[in-house]
């Protein structure tokens, strides 16, 4: 076991994959959308100079290919640029859907009917055209097989195909953010004829007879900017121009992803001009890197959160059970020194929904104060303080380090005579532990899967989605009754005031909040033109970006 | 000897039978949910997912069962599928394996090829400067963080010198050559593709450095105190009275039987670098079996787990082996029954 004993404290691997959910959405409001055909992604693909190749560095996380199975970075990444979506978000306003290749879509009164119509210029680069058969082939995929990532369509009853170029796609019950889940990278769209031709399932049987993946690990059937054209693991992958992409450009030969899993060893890549984007560069190496010549770095508000949760289960903890001691610790930490961890590229939202997302603003964060906190104990019948075991999983994510936020709460709580036994574990533990319910509190993280205030919402604090409550066992009437009616109604203006109720009755129980959200930071040569994280988190868009 | 040979090899297979059956209860036994890895949080939660994942890996059995279930595909060659990269475990191996062998016979080669001389001149010359050198480069070698010494390497050969190629087994977008035996030196040699091979030993060369620091320590000062024993023995003198060349003397009298030791310690340090320097492998961006074996671990891979232990378990077996047929090869006197 020598071996396991070298291995295990070794990688700092993000281990929990996976909680995720996105967000914008301040526009599904209306019952029609557009795209807006102005955008310079709709430009007419007339002839462009083809430049060089453009080279991306990453730690690799691909475990599949298949977009409907994947649900890794390197892969999402990748794929984002191979298969499209029926929409996105906008890379200018992150609270706006718009369309890809979808042109428009209806929303019935209840949010229940969603009918899209397809656009008609866009062929696979099978060469067959996208139509409205390949949409249903693919939603019905995604969900049927079961895999990791068919939890964003969770609710849908049944996708039509009313003709060609238009679908229709029916919820069991009312969810307005679900136009903002069809811009998950997973809701790839693939061409269904040369897909079922190699053994892929749509229907229920899929989850045990699709038989496609290895297919998918090797070729791509998209519509998108580029093709899958090599993978070799743990080196790079690579992905071909697609000539005739629908969309305009792109510009870049090839994009070549290689496997660089040292932040220290993507720094030196970048500024010897191997490669043109470091993906992930910790905060310092960044700032080491920030205003050299030759390089661009950049530090854009993302919506990835670290967050405190805390049990409602007296069984497991009486006084975190008890919400005074819970808001008690939210006023006893020192939030600039948390932001000053991260060199001060962060911010923190009131409650759980992240700053920037559609109605996080409708309520104040809260702010340090120890009198407030202690009176607070001492209301709940803690006047001296308690001991309370925390675990928390030895992990850098997000580029943050564990062990440093958690000595820092520690050191400041023991201001107001609250004690925590810090236990580091690995993530795996962590994770058994915090789905089981055992944990008194902790620390988790949350990067969206869907740009809408519901992922920050549903998932943390109702009871029916189940998700986090089930951890912890929190359970309010009034914010599931809140929930429910947040996703029923499409009208923006009623979410904006439910979304204000919700998040007082949020500082109120302080079951979850949000302590940092950081930056992310974009590091590139300054031949990158038009580098940016592009709609959710996981999303790069390379059809756009030119070399200088 | 051949009859030797085949009594160890016979001899090891209740060994490796052992090591499977070790690695499989400590994967098992360690808390951890594959299914939340396989699955993701949210999917995890969907219990048809579970059941029908469960099923397609087995997770429905019962313990026992799996072991034997395990133990009657591994007699078919059958080393299962990998969690993490949904591929079966032997292609797995098959694909990066070879790339940490090439590192470690870098490594090992790099280490033998200097560590020998230096030791042989420490020994001679005790106490001289470069008995002096050698100690320094030991010191430094085996003592040195590889995951530091790799970084500064990398910082001042390849960021600022230019000398050494970017991490990385090949250069950017370079087409590997047609699999051979997965060593990129020996294959585009087998395909005439020269520029491949340039491109595979420049990119090879730091790594190796890196890794054979280490080694190279140790080998130069197993040589220099097996050495400094031997030339007081009375074969030495005998041989030096007789009138041979102080270098014969060295070279053909007390080198051979000097080196006994250096080969044991070789053989193992050999069997744990295939293993997988994970540091190493890390930092140099090097696709080999380490890093595998380091996520499959984190990420509960049973079957990735099993398998590299029993490749690890299996490499040991050989090399101990090994080893032993050496030492009759090296010293005559030494015979196997």
């Amino acid at each position: 076991m020598k071996l396991f004993q070298r291995l295990i404290p070794l990688v700092s691997v993000a281990l929990i994959v996976g909680a995720c959910g996105t967000e914008p959405d301040g526009q599904s409001s209306a019952t029609t959308g557009q795209s807006p055909s102005a955008s310079s992604q709709v430009s007419a693909p007339s002839e462009v100079a083809v430049q060089e190749d453009l080279t991306f560095g990453m730690p690799f996380e691909v475990a599949s290919l298949d977009p409907h199975r994947m649900n890794e970075e390197t892969a999402v990444i990748a794929l984002g640029n191979v298969y499209d979506t029926l929409v996105q978000i906008d890379p200018a306003d992150p609270t706006k859907i718009i369309g890809r290749l979808a042109t428009s879509w209806k929303i019935n009164d209840d949010s229940t009917v969603f009918t899209l119509t397809i656009r008609d210029d866009a062929k696979f680069t099978t060469g067959n055209p996208v139509t409205a058969d390949d949409v249903k082939f693919s939603l019905d995929r995604l969900w049927n097989l079961q895999a990791s990532p068919s939890f964003i369509l969770e609710g849908m009853q049944s996708v039509e195909v009313v003709d060609p170029q238009t679908v229709t796609i029916t919820l069991a019950a009312p969810d307005a953010p679900f136009l903002s889940k069809l811009a998950f990278t997973m809701v790839a769209i693939v061409d269904s004829k040369v897909a079922k031709e190699h053994g892929a399932v749509s229907d229920e049987t899929a989850v045990d007879q699709d038989k496609a993946e290895e297919f998918f690990n090797t070729t791509s059937i998209g519509s998108g900017a580029f093709t899958l054209a090599s993978y070799a693991p743990n080196q790079e992958l690579i992905l071909n121009r697609n000539p005739d992409y629908w969309g305009g450009g792109p510009y870049v030969n090839r994009v070549i992803m290689k496997d660089v899993p040292e932040s220290t060893v993507q720094r030196q890549l970048l500024e010897r001009g191997e490669i043109d984007i470091a993906w992930s560069l910790d905060f310092e190496t960044a700032k080491s890197l920030a205003g050299r010549s030759g390089m661009n770095v950049e530090f854009v508000p993302s919506i990835n959160t670290l967050y405190m949760f805390f049990t409602a289960k007296p069984s497991v903890s009486n006084p975190i059970s008890k919400s005074e001691v819970r808001r008690a610790i939210q006023r006893a930490i020192n939030y600039d020194d948390v932001l000053a961890l991260l060199d001060g590229h962060g911010r923190r939202p009131p409650t759980t929904i992240p700053a920037g997302v559609f109605g996080a603003d409708t309520v104040e964060p809260v702010q340090e104060n120890l009198d407030e906190a202690r009176s607070l104990l001492a209301a709940a019948g803690y006047p001296d303080g308690f001991t309370v075991d925390v675990q928390y999983p030895e992990l850098v994510r997000f580029n943050i380090d564990y062990t440093l936020i958690m000595t820092k709460i520690q050191a400041d709580l023991q201001r107001i005579g609250i004690k925590l036994n810090l236990q580091p574990v690995a993530g795996t533990v962590f994770l058994d532990n915090y789905r089981a319910g055992n944990l008194a509190m902790g620390i988790g993280n949350w990067a969206p899967d869907y740009v809408d205030p519901d992922d920050w919402t549903g998932p943390f604090w109702s009871s029916k989605v189940n998700f986090l409550t089930k951890r912890t066992g929190y359970s309010n009437a009034e914010v599931d009754r809140l929930h429910s009616a947040s996703i029923a109604t499409p009208d923006q203006e009623e979410r904006r005031a439910i979304y204000k109720q919700l998040q007082e009755i949020f500082l109120q129980d302080a079951a979850y909040f949000t302590v940092i959200q950081p930056d992310f930071i974009l590091a590139s040569a300054t031949r990158v033109e038009n580098y940016r994280i592009i709609y959710e988190l996981r999303q790069v868009d390379f059809s756009t970006i030119k070399l200088k | 000897m051949l009859q030797y040979i085949a009594r160890r090899v016979i001899l090891s297979i209740p060994l490796i039978l052992g090591v499977t059956l070790v690695a499989f209860l400590v994967t098992n036994l360690i808390p951890g949910d594959p299914m939340v890895r396989l699955l993701g949080e949210k999917t995890a939660e969907n219990p048809v997912a579970v059941a029908a994942y469960a099923k397609k890996w087995g997770f429905d059995q019962p313990l026992p069962m799996r072991y034997l279930v395990y133990l009657k595909n591994l007699s078919q060659g059958d080393l299962g599928q990998s969690i993490e990269t949904e591929r079966p475990v032997l292609e797995d191996i098959r694909e990066f394996f070879p790339a940490t062998v090439e590192l470690t016979i870098g490594a090992i080669g790099l280490a033998v090829l200097l560590g020998v001389p230096l030791g042989i001149l420490a020994a001679v010359r005790r106490d001289s400067w470069i008995d002096h050198l050698a100690r320094f480069l030991s010191l430094i070698g085996s003592s040195v963080p590889v995951f530091w010494l790799a970084l500064i390497a990398i910082e001042l050969l390849f960021v600022q010198l230019r000398l050494a190629p970017a991490p990385g087994r090949l250069a950017t977008g370079m087409e590997p050559p047609d699999r051979i035996t997965g060593l990129y030196t020996l294959d585009s040699l087998l395909t005439l593709r020269f520029d491949v091979f340039w491109s595979a030993l420049a990119h090879l060369a730091l790594p190796s450095m890196v890794l054979g620091a280490s080694v190279l320590g140790l080998v130069s000062r197993m040589v220099r105190g097996s050495l400094l024993e031997v030339l007081n023995a009375d074969y030495v003198r005998t041989a030096r009275a007789k009138g041979l060349t102080e270098r014969r003397v060295i070279v053909s009298h007390a080198l051979r039987n000097a080196l006994i030791p250096t080969v044991t310690v070789l053989g193992i340090v050999f069997a744990q670098l295939m293993a997988g320097a994970v540091l190493t492998e890390t930092t140099f961006a090097w696709p080999g079996l380490g890093r595998y074996a380091a996520r499959a671990a984190i990420g509960l891979d049973f079957s990735a787990i099993m398998g590299v232990s029993l490749l690890v378990g299996s490499l040991f077996v050989a090399v101990n082996l090994l080893v032993d047929v050496s030492y009759g090869l090296l010293d005559p006197r030494i015979r196997l029954s």
